[in-house]
């Protein structure tokens, strides 16, 4: 059960791949890419995600930093 | 599945300093209670007064203007919104598309001055040609020509769009270079100096940058969720607010301590030594001398523009009916 999801990041536009396992909280989605719930939301399709809900392997999810700068 | 705490419905977002969760409409609302407590604690507006908020497209201001549209009614003061377009290429006319239909879609009237119909230049021709930093100009244009609409709409304050995260970390910035002054500016609200300047108001203090885009992306508002092109990612400020989200993250609260003690203790803090007087070539409030949009103004154009800017903004008020009675002769 190990596979990756498509980690889009906003607003820098970038794309990634993340090694999930066989998935991963969105919480520890953002500590794995050096962030925190107070710094970004993950959301999916649109939506966001709450800290305990899973990242799976497949899923394509969007990573908005909320940091204003400027 | 996470329930909301007040309803059962499902769960949207989780408020890590309550321990609770909430669904779309309980979100919005306990957003909204946030400003209106901000708006009541501090003070910052009376029943008949009008409020100017400075709206940029991003999402403060999506935040701002929607939170004090639904509060206008209840608390008795009339919103007026105010965009500036800066002449920042693309990024200018995405976020003047998204302030003009954030507006449309809120029903609050939306004005908007195009700095280039005034100057015959943006910001970017602005900074080069009276060689200052791109940002320190943005900031000083910004922050006069937002006092001149509000001075001439005859506005009892200026709503501006920094939340707690943002001030936490001017804080910050302020503190470590020990410039008291500077957190004198800090607080809820700044006073009025008669005809001069307009008070400002600041009713997303005690929201957090996370819940104020949330507050915009779970309304279905639109905003702008792009950066400025010459934002400097490398700036402390930037540092700043990863270390105050690095502590909030350890301790939820911390930064709601960090502005309601602030504000507290704002009257503590000295303010800028040197009289507030009147800019000789516009009338507004300076430091002494010209003020600095006209110096840059100045520099730049051969002439200072303070007051073609105030004209401006007067013909573009009057023709949207907006100028209060009492100023449409003067
Ligand atoms: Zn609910
Ligand atoms: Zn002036």
């Amino acid at each position: 059960m190990e596979g990756r999801a498509r980690v889009r990041l906003v607003p820098e536009g970038r794309e990634l791949d993340v090694e999930v396992g066989g998935g991963v909280t969105a919480r520890r989605l953002l500590e794995e890419l050096g962030m925190n719930e107070e710094m970004a939301v993950v959301l999916r399709d649109g939506a966001p995600l709450l800290p305990e809900d899973r990242v799976r392997p497949g899923d394509r999810v969007e990573v908005v930093r909320v940091l204003s700068g400027g | 599945m996470a329930k909301c705490s007040v309803c059962q419905a499902p769960a949207v977002a989780y408020v890590r300093v309550q321990r609770r969760y909430l669904c779309r409409q309980h979100y919005l609302e306990y957003v909204e209670a946030k400003v209106e407590r901000a708006i009541r604690r501090y003070g910052m507006v009376g029943r008949g007064q009008r409020v100017l908020a400075a709206v940029s497209g991003g999402k403060d201001s999506s935040t701002l203007l929607a939170t004090l549209s639904r509060l206008s009614g209840r608390l008795g003061f009339e919103l007026i919104g105010f965009y500036i377009h800066l002449g920042i290429y693309d990024y200018s006319e995405k976020s003047r598309r998204a302030a003009e239909e954030l507006a449309a879609k809120l029903g609050v009237p939306l004005l908007a001055l195009d700095l280039r119909e005034v100057l015959g230049m943006g910001i970017p021709e602005l900074a080069k040609t009276s060689r200052r930093p791109y940002c320190s100009v943005c900031g000083s244009v910004k922050r006069y020509v937002i006092n001149a609409a509000a001075v001439e709409l005859g506005a009892d304050a200026v709503a501006l769009g920094h939340n707690a995260d943002d001030i936490a970390v001017y804080n910050m910035k302020s503190f470590l270079s020990q410039d008291l002054e500077a957190i004198s500016k800090l607080g809820a609200k700044t006073d009025t100096v008669e005809g001069v300047a307009v008070g400002r108001i600041r009713p997303l203090y005690l929201v957090y940058e996370k819940e104020s885009f949330l507050y915009s992306l779970l309304s279905g508002l639109p905003f702008l969720h792009e950066e400025c092109p010459f934002v400097d990612r490398r700036q402390l400020e930037v540092e700043l607010k990863e270390a105050v989200n690095r502590l909030e993250d350890k301790s939820p609260g911390i930064k709601m301590q960090m502005v309601t003690r602030l504000a507290k203790r704002i009257g503590d803090y000295p303010r800028p030594r040197g009289e507030v007087s009147r800019c000789p070539s516009c009338g507004l409030i300076s430091s002494g001398g010209e003020c600095s949009f006209c110096r840059i103004t100045r520099r730049a154009l051969g002439r200072p523009m303070g007051m073609e800017v105030r004209r401006r903004i007067r013909a573009l008020a009057a023709e949207m009916g907006l100028l209060r009675a009492s100023q449409s002769h003067s």
